[in-house]
């Protein structure tokens, strides 16, 4: 993947995106300043074409919340997404809805992601015809051809969510989502819900549905295993800022943040006898509304030096796709 | 909304309560195959009768014939029950839909006129209404449409603020979906039960409170036959002549259990539906 020519299909600039929390009566007369979830914390990130970019992190650390910006469920307080040569983030209507129609999702939970009271057919029929995929006439066959793509029957279409397991209603939230031809596909926490046999399948079907439809995934996940096996690259996310940036087989052989080293290490090993070689992470994610001073991590980070506390890292470019923000790799 | 084929037996409640409303509305539409009496001419030769093959419900001390009285009387009553609970309806439902889905300032808005409206009691504000308009069925209507819809607005509005973070409503933004396709598409299908079995229920209370302001003078006029009307008017003789009060009485009691009846079926069905 790495050696080849590569197109930027998504380039993210110094993305922000904060959830003001509500402000009491006390707090407003007391004039407390007012605070904020600072859900994403200046992001800067460049998605190459079919290229599937992993981003992982633990649970609250701003990856949803990412994602939905990106994909403008959110609407960013600042920075730049700019998509095929428009920023998503300033664009006119008409526009937008081209854009966002090649910008599409699957979410975490397949029972909640389909709507109860509409039938598959329905569902997929009224998306054909609002981006004008296809013609009336030959809505029927194309939902016939989506619902094969993802290896369902045809009876599928006059069927209602509820009579689907987990795993047949991710499927249908693939179909859901590639029905309008996307470019760039975001799996938000896909297969997360699912148990591991159909964890596999899912996997195996957004694959090959990548190679026959030239997508672009952004698969976000706090799975590590799971996006060994995927993933092309691999973001390492922590309160709201990317700490590491690489090709999986580097963050996997040779991570360089001592954050990612640690989530590495927390993998079950087959071999009951080994030791751990690093130290288990200590206390819990700090509150994105107060994020520590200085390199975010310095609260829980084994190895933390005075200046850590103090001075906020840059992303530093260890080697040729593999960057990091720790002071250790100042060049 | 609920496809026929998904409840392939009605519940007994539904079945029940169908069977009493549809005999009602056959009432209420054809009442003259039913009596050959005219429910307001008077006959000054039978006041006050007992029911007998004659007059199957007795007569008023007009001479009027209760039997057809009553007959006549559901076309307007089941009128009030369901005219008075349809319009508030459709208001209520709407701006629950805008105040949940937007939220903010116009949330705000609607839900503190909600609140105004609930502070002011119903009988006042009916009284006043009629004080300024006529007494009559526009008066009552108006005073009934100007008190339930508050009840929907609320109803729907909550169930809003649970549906609207549903990831279908989410992909339906990343679909580029516009509000109006995703309010009514998305949104509008999956909120709506509550406030149908609300109605069901509402129909019961304003056929009851419509009879309650026709027994106060306040809703329909004699002599136009009203079931409220009918047993106001009866209660003078209420010791010597019970036929005059309680034939409409049964037949305001039975109607308001068959809407109840249709409004418990109606929730076990629409109920199920949910995923």
């Amino acid at each position: 993947m790495s050696d080849k020519a590569q197109n930027i299909l998504i380039k993210i600039q110094n993305l922000h995106k904060s959830f003001p929390l509500s402000r009491s009566l006390t707090d407003f007369v007391l004039r407390r300043p007012s605070k904020a979830v600072k859900a994403v914390d200046g992001i800067s990130l460049d998605i190459f074409e079919n290229e599937t970019l992993a981003l992982v992190g633990e649970s609250g650390c701003g990856k949803s919340s990412f994602a939905r910006t990106i994909i403008n469920l959110y609407k960013p307080d600042s920075g730049d997404i700019i998509f095929k040569g428009n920023n998503l983030a300033s664009l006119d209507k008409a526009n937008l809805k081209t854009a966002k129609r090649e910008c599409q999702m699957i979410f975490q939970d397949p029972y909640s992601s389909l709507n109860p009271r509409m039938s598959i057919g329905d569902m997929l029929h009224e998306e054909l015809l609002y981006h004008h995929i296809c013609s009336k006439k030959e809505a029927q066959t194309k939902i016939n051809e989506l619902l094969d793509m993802v290896n369902l029957n045809k009876d599928t279409a006059e069927r209602f969510p509820s009579e689907f397991s987990g795993g047949q209603r991710q499927r249908i939230g693939i179909a859901r989502a590639l029905a309008v031809n996307p470019k760039f596909l975001i799996a938000d926490e896909a297969v997360s819900a699912l148990d591991i046999s159909i964890q596999a399948q899912i996997l195996h079907l957004l694959q090959s549905l990548q190679r026959s439809h030239g997508l672009t995934i952004l698969f976000i996940s706090h799975d590590l295993r799971v996006v060994h096996y995927i993933a092309d690259r691999v973001a390492v996310m922590y309160l709201g800022k990317i700490i590491e940036l690489g090709t999986t087989d580097q963050v996997y052989t040779s991570p360089l943040h001592p954050y990612t080293k640690i989530l590495l290490d927390s993998l079950p090993s087959v071999d009951p006898r080994k030791k751990s070689s690093v130290p288990a992470i200590e206390g819990n994610l700090p509150s994105p509304i107060d994020i520590p001073p200085g390199c975010r991590f310095s609260t829980r980070c084994p190895n933390a030096k005075p200046h850590c506390f103090n001075d906020e890292p840059g992303f530093y470019k260890v080697n040729d796709d593999h960057s990091c923000a720790c002071h250790e790799y100042i060049a | 909304m609920i496809k026929l084929k998904k409840c392939k037996q009605l519940n007994p409640s539904l079945l029940a309560g169908l069977t009493i409303i549809i005999v009602i509305s056959v009432l209420a539409f054809i009442p003259g195959a039913f009596t050959h009496y005219n429910p307001t001419d008077i006959a000054s030769d039978s006041i006050l009768k007992a029911p007998s093959d004659l007059h199957l419900f007795g007569t008023d001390n007009f001479g009027r014939d209760i039997f057809s009285r009553v007959i006549y009387a559901t076309r307007i009553d089941v009128m009030i029950g369901i005219f008075s609970v349809l319009i508030p309806f459709i208001i209520g439902t709407t701006l629950g839909l805008i105040s949940g889905y937007y939220g903010g300032k116009i949330d705000s808005l609607i839900m503190r006129t909600v609140d105004i409206f609930m502070a002011f009691p119903y009988m006042v504000l009916a009284i006043a209404i009629v004080a300024i308009e006529q007494a009559g069925l526009w008066a009552l209507f108006l005073s009934m449409w100007l008190v339930s819809w508050k009840e929907y607005a609320r109803l729907i509005r909550s169930e809003v603020l649970v549906v609207k973070n549903a990831e279908y409503v989410e992909a339906a933004k990343v679909l580029a979906y516009s509000d109006f396709r995703i309010i009514t598409r998305s949104i509008l299908p999956n909120v709506l039960s509550s406030a149908i079995i609300y109605a069901a229920s509402d129909v019961v209370m304003c056929m009851l409170s419509g009879a309650a302001m026709s027994y106060l003078g306040l809703g329909v006029q004699a002599p136009t036959p009203e079931w409220g009307a009918i047993i106001s008017g009866g209660k003078a003789f209420l010791s010597t002549a019970w036929w005059i009060t309680i034939f409409p009485g049964i037949f305001l009691v039975v109607t308001g259990f068959g809407f109840s009846l249709i409004g418990d079926g109606l929730s076990d069905i629409l109920r199920k539906g949910r995923a």
